[in-house]
């Protein structure tokens, strides 16, 4: 009986996978995979997402097996380190306070261009697929033990939207797996210098003052401090069809060049700026310097003033037919990359399928004129490798992309 | 044969922090505040173009902060761009109220802000490690400047 469900069940994926995209590719498996799913996001939220990639992740009392599987975290490429929203954690998981240079509980500003989170920095094992890292900090989001925000956090951000809870943030938790290993680094760690709107040593409510954080007590990107499979990510996703689907799976692969699923191939290689993280790319003849692969950007966000905006939601773009566009990203070495995409007419395609999470081909204006934001759109049937900085694979030492 | 073309940078004055030399806010006067680069604890150099000088202070974070002003020594614009965002109400002066209560334009999101305000426009984004940002009083601009050689 079950069998024979489970038969039906493949049937019915490959007949709708033809139906789209002219061929469904089952997502890899293996003991180093964590599966994606890009859906509306947790049940809860008022709003269901369009093209966020969620996995899971375990987090444990350290060095216990008591332990918390958090849904729908939300697989950033454009920050670092795991925070979770406090509220989708029992109360009784009392995950152990980190602790500043001086001694006091740390808590962090986790600022935005516009809006900020705020939270403790906590204690925990994380675990991804078959990887584990003990003694992580994470940021515990809308911790409810501190809800005073400091003053230059809330300056720094603008003082209207904070994102400290599930429905604000849409999504349990943020996986951030950027190039770098820590969210700040050595100069949040010096305590002869007081970094504003960042980490804060908060010795009782009420007292939080910008404090330096050591580098082991700051928020690092887990697979980073993995034992093995640890010099990269490979995010792969499935091609989706031409106006969108339901939903959209995909593979989180830890590592690169490390096992036989993970393998660079022949993916070109993109260097960025090791201290930014940025690339180039050029988009109609501009070289646009502060270019980035973003997981957590829901559409490609770039700058084109020839192309209608959206009415509903503004900020996108409408085209009356699909485009088909191009931009150029130079590669190591010198080589440069044309990448094909398209743009759809978003309000016509959220009209006609409004329960689509998962759409292709959306773009949107970008205010910075010299950045191409990659977001979402560019994963789809592609495999997109995250190689870590001052780690090496086949022969390049990160940060780099390669796609 | 030699020719200059606006807005060229012409003239590299100082590569280290100068006494006597100050930086400011926007739209504040070179003279009226002794020292962002004090506050802000940055190294400055000064370039000129034809028709404003430009401040640039590195941060003790990596970042590097611009500050544009016009011929009448008025701060206009001021741009960063770096791992952490400099500490903003000290860069924006007395516009950093507008800039905190200003309602964001179409194309803003978590990490877009888009602010345009008859005195105050803003482009700033970014995300961790990489913040960059363009802020400016269109009166105080240069004639026939465009905002978007200011970086």
């Amino acid at each position: 009986m079950r069998f024979a469900f489970a038969l039906l069940l493949l049937a019915g994926l490959t007949a709708c996978g033809h139906g789209l995209s002219g061929g469904y590719v089952a997502p890899p498996t293996g003991a180093n995979i964590a599966p994606i799913i890009v859906d509306g996001g947790p049940p809860s939220i008022a709003i269901g997402n369009i093209n966020l990639p969620f996995v899971s992740v375990t987090v444990c009392l350290p060095g216990t097996a008591t332990c918390q599987l958090v849904d729908h975290v939300l697989l950033d490429t454009a920050s670092t380190g795991l925070r979770i929203i406090a509220s989708v954690l029992p109360a009784t998981f009392n995950l152990p306070p980190a602790a500043d240079t001086s001694g006091a509980p740390l808590w962090e500003c986790l600022s935005f261009a516009d809006g900020y989170s705020w939270g403790s920095v906590r204690t925990a094992d994380v675990k991804i697929a078959n990887g584990m890292a003990s003694n992580q900090s994470i940021h515990l989001i809308g911790d409810p033990a501190i809800t005073t925000v400091p003053t230059d956090c809330i300056n720094n951000s603008r003082t209207k939207l904070p994102e400290n809870t599930v429905n604000s943030f849409g999504a349990n938790g943020v996986l951030g797996l950027n190039v770098f290993q820590y969210d700040c680094g050595a100069i949040c760690a010096d305590p002869a210098k007081v970094i504003a709107a960042a980490y804060y040593g908060c010795p009782s409510a009420g007292s939080c003052a910008n404090s330096a954080a050591s580098l082991s007590a700051q928020v690092q990107n887990p697979v980073y401090n993995f034992a093995a499979d640890n010099n990269g990510v490979a995010i792969v996703m499935s091609a989706i069809g031409a106006t969108g689907q339901a939903t959209a799976a995909g593979s989180l692969i830890l590592g690169i060049n490390t096992q036989s699923d993970n393998m660079l191939g022949s993916a070109a290689v993109l260097s960025v700026d090791p201290l930014l993280g940025y690339f180039t790319t050029t988009y109609n003849g501009l070289a646009l310097p502060d270019s980035f692969i973003d997981s957590g950007s829901n559409a490609l966000f770039f700058n084109d003033s020839t192309l209608t905006a959206c009415t509903t939601p503004a900020g996108f773009y409408c085209p009356a037919q699909q485009l088909t566009l191009q931009a150029s990203n130079q590669h190591a070495g010198g080589a440069i990359s044309t990448v094909s995409f398209r743009v759809d007419n978003l309000e016509t395609l959220s009209t006609n399928n409004s329960s689509f999470n998962a759409l292709p081909n959306i773009a949107g204006n970008n205010p910075l004129t010299l950045s191409f934001d990659w977001g979402m759109p560019f994963f789809y049937a592609r495999t997109v490798f995250v190689g870590f900085e001052n780690r090496s694979a086949a022969q390049n030492t990160g940060p780099f992309f390669a796609y | 044969m030699f020719k200059i073309s606006a807005p060229a940078l012409a003239v590299t004055c100082a590569l280290a922090l100068l006494p006597g030399i100050a930086s400011a806010a926007l739209g504040e006067t070179e003279t009226s505040v002794r020292s962002d680069t004090a506050r802000l604890k940055a190294s400055l150099r000064i370039t000129s173009a034809a028709t404003y000088t430009m401040h640039e202070l590195t941060l003790p974070t990596g970042t590097i902060v611009h500050e544009y002003l016009n011929a009448g020594g008025m701060v206009f614009a001021v741009s960063w761009r770096g791992p952490l965002k400099p500490d903003l109400p000290t860069l924006l002066g007395g516009y950093f109220d507008t800039y905190a209560a200003a309602p964001r334009s179409a194309g803003s999101s978590r990490s877009r802000l888009a602010i345009d305000q008859s005195d105050l426009v803003v482009r700033a984004g970014g995300h961790q490690h990489a913040f960059v940002g363009l802020a400016y009083v269109p009166q105080l601009m240069p004639p026939g400047l465009n905002a978007t050689e200011l970086q």
